[in-house]
């Protein structure tokens, strides 16, 4: 399953949880808890889209981050 | 997943018949374990530590039908891997101490979390039982659990209960004392193990023969070898002689997706009991989530409406924002400038230029900037409270696959158009170090949020009710260039090279007034905060530099510096003001706004965008937004820019690209506008 999982991934894209879990016909929670696990192998890297404390000088700082959690791949580990 | 089968020792028995059973339960964290631990034991019970552990060590006892029983509480895990000393204190517990049963406490509500961890329990050499927790949460959600075929799957107990009521516990006990006096003999249903890899397995079990410290069992042990579990690889290494262990290294490196292989066993394992025990009716918040993305995530539609969509955040932004603006400007920031000027009129000429130009005129500049940004807040706060903002980011980075442009190079510039900062530290995901060089260098041409909030601000004064295109336009423009970047990058550098980008998308829901009246609240102040620190320095710094050595503007430093850069501004239509404030947006954008302030004054009787709009045709107007939408980026970017590249030659070498793109740019649009007579 979760080899599966990496294979769709591998094919590339922007891709869902949902639309993974339709693919490999599990639930989305299944899927979700794949995803961490391949994270925590380091087959899958996060994405910080905040600036952090780094933007002190900016008047919009905090406020233009989106709130999204990314998930990239890290092909060097596959 | 070949481990033994778990029979029921027979020191079980033994312990029950003289009344000194011991009962782990075990569970990830949340899952109700506690309750149901506290509602046994009540005040039998005694907290403390793990030998050697930070971990805390909850023990009690109790009694049912007249037996004693010692409860012992395993930490909160999610797995048995050594991945936490949590997962040690467990297994070690489980393995050493040999209790008569485990009790696994799963969630009804959220069972395939908790079944990970039954998988690697039901492999262990003690008799389970599953304690199926919080099965009224369940019922509330619409996901029926069927614990008999639960059972009949897993080919272990499984008694519904839910703690939090006490419903179903005295069955759970009923069913550990079967299984403690030895009357319930299931053959569990272990995960499995493919078959390529099971050969390894046989051969790694050959190999640890006889050799694994007691009390750890041997295919158990080559199982978590193969798993790559540290701990267990360590022991083993030490116990195991030299010639067998560089046997079964060479074999782990043969087979070193084996650890994936067994995780995909424990999951395939996990999808197998949710089919067979778990119906979950599809919620209509599901369905209504999956009706809109078919438009809003959409490859072509999807992008249709995320123009749209910014479309109308400009519409707001210039119909209800900038009016309110061009009032605060006319109506607040004039005539207290002039009322300024009227109570310092005998004070010092120095004094009160400081306070009618650079003060009002700059901080109060970028302050009736406020209502443009509430709109701004509103819209964007909005937009992320329903949930969109995700779909917005996931049709943009689909665009950008379909292009042919990869998310390894796009995804990290994506994160600019919040702001450029995260889009250059994103490209830490790019392993190529020349293309994530490279990318680094044109992140900064994606429009932040600053940059389109000065386009907000400056274009209703020369455009007026066709600002909405002027700035989509703008927009537009920055894309394209960013596209015909990605393009040539992506063809020389990634060379085709395939990326996934998995992105979470929340569900849809109705908005909440208080959440984005809370935002916009938090946005502003922290803005108007801003606005009276850090800029009111920069007017103050400007006003300086504009007043000294003769107290003239025309004849100041500032002026000076920006008739050396006059010929360069010429090409664009602009005089040395407009450069100079090009200039200062380095520092952060809107200080742009504040340096036109400080110049043009509060003192000339007209807002900051009349005075401009009379001042400059509206080409020199166009072509300064587009200096301004390209323009270099600011101090924060360049700084993060020169950490990430390590090196100030290509910090520079950026500042350059952007410098001559944005100027390029500029005088383009300007005498494009010139030449159809705008």
């Amino acid at each position: 399953m979760l080899k599966q999982l990496l294979a769709e991934i591998q094919k590339g894209g922007t891709l869902q949880p949902a639309v993974l879990a339709a693919r490999l016909n599990v639930s989305v929670g299944l899927v979700e808890m794949m995803l961490a696990d391949l994270e925590r192998r380091g087959f899958l890297s996060r994405l910080d889209s905040s600036c952090g404390d780094r933007c002190g000088g900016c008047s919009l700082a905090g406020s233009c981050g989106i709130s999204v959690r990314y998930l990239v791949t890290t092909p060097e580990s596959w | 997943m070949e481990c033994h089968t778990a029979p029921i020792p027979t020191h079980a028995e033994a312990a029950f018949a003289v009344g000194a059973a011991t009962i782990a339960l075990a569970g990830q964290p949340n899952m109700g374990k506690s309750t149901l631990f506290n509602l046994l034991t009540g005040l039998n019970q005694h907290v403390g530590n793990w030998p050697g552990k930070t971990v805390e060590h909850r023990e009690g006892v109790f009694n049912y039908n007249d037996r004693r029983y010692r409860l012992v509480d395993l930490p909160g895990t999610y797995s048995l891997t050594a991945n936490s000393p949590e997962e040690v204190v467990a297994r070690e517990f489980i393995l050493r101490e040999k209790p008569d049963v485990v009790v696994a406490v799963v969630s009804a509500a959220n069972l395939e979390r908790s079944l990970y961890l039954v998988s690697e329990l039901i492999c262990l050499p003690a008799p389970l039982v599953v304690a199926l927790n919080m099965m009224d949460v369940a019922e509330q959600e619409g996901i029926h659990v069927s614990p008999e075929i639960l059972e009949a799957a897993l080919g272990v107990p499984v008694m519904p209960v839910t703690a939090t009521r006490a419903a179903g516990v005295r069955e759970l006990l009923a069913e550990v004392e079967r299984c403690l006096q030895g009357q319930r003999r299931l053959v569990p249903h272990l995960p499995e193990i493919r078959c390529d890899h099971r050969e390894t397995m046989d051969e790694l079990v050959r190999l640890m023969g006889g050799f694994v410290p007691a009390p750890y069992p041997t295919d158990w042990a080559a199982m978590k070898l193969l798993e790559g579990d540290g701990e267990m690889t360590a022991l083993l290494e030490k116990s195991v002689p030299a010639d067998r262990w560089n046997a079964a290294n060479a074999l782990l490196e043969k087979h070193d997706d084996a650890m994936l292989a067994i995780a995909s066993g424990r999951y395939d394992w996990i999808a197998h009991m949710m089919r067979a025990a778990v119906s979950q009716p599809r919620l209509g918040q599901i369905s209504l989530t999956d009706r809109i993305d078919r438009w809003a995530t959409h490859p072509f539609w999807g992008l249709v409406i995320l123009a749209g969509i910014l479309g109308l955040v400009f519409w707001l932004t210039f119909t209800v924002g900038a009016p309110i603006q061009n009032w605060l400007d006319t109506a607040i920031v004039v005539p207290l400038g002039g009322l300024a000027g009227g109570l310092l009129a005998g004070a010092p000429t120095w004094l009160r230029s400081l306070v009618v130009d650079a003060m009002i005129g700059g901080v109060g500049s970028v302050l009736t900037f406020l209502p443009i940004m509430v709109v701004f807040f509103a819209s964007f706060g909005f937009l992320e409270d329903v949930g969109y903002m995700a779909r917005a980011a996931f049709v943009m980075d689909n665009f950008m696959h379909l292009m042919g442009l990869h998310g390894k190079s796009f995804l990290p510039i994506f994160l600019g158009f919040g702001c450029n900062v995260p889009a250059v530290m994103g490209t830490r995901v790019i392993d190529s170090p020349p293309a994530r060089l490279l990318t680094i260098l044109i992140a900064p041409l994606v429009p932040c949020t600053a940059r389109m909030a000065v386009l907000a601000f400056i274009a209703p004064a020369f455009f007026g009710a066709s600002s909405m295109w002027v700035s989509w336009g703008l927009i537009l423009l920055a894309l394209v260039l960013l596209v015909l970047s990605g393009i040539v990058f992506n063809r020389l550098l990634f060379k085709g090279e395939r990326s996934a980008f998995i992105m979470e998308l929340p569900l849809y829901h109705a908005p909440n007034a208080r959440t984005i009246g809370l935002l916009v609240w938090q946005r502003s102040q922290a803005f108007v905060k801003k606005a009276g620190t850090i800029i009111l320095a920069m007017s103050v710094a400007i006003w300086i530099l504009a007043t000294l050595p003769g107290g003239s503007l025309q004849t100041s430093f500032l002026a000076r510096l920006g008739q050396l850069l006059a010929p360069v501004g010429a090409w664009m239509g602009m005089d040395w003001r407009l450069t100079v404030a090009l200039l200062t947006s380095f520092l952060a954008k809107e200080n742009s706004i504040a340096t036109l302030g400080v110049l043009f004054g509060s003192s000339q009787g007209a807002g900051l965008a009349h005075t401009l709009a009379a001042t400059y045709s509206p080409a020199a107007g166009l072509a300064f937004l587009t200096v301004s939408i390209l323009f270099i980026p600011c101090a924060a970017t360049v700084a993060v820019i020169r950490q990430e590249t390590g090196s100030w030659r290509w910090t520079l070498l950026n500042i350059a690209f952007m410098l001559v793109l944005s100027v390029g740019a500029g005088s383009a649009v300007y005498a494009l506008a010139k030449a159809v007579g705008i």
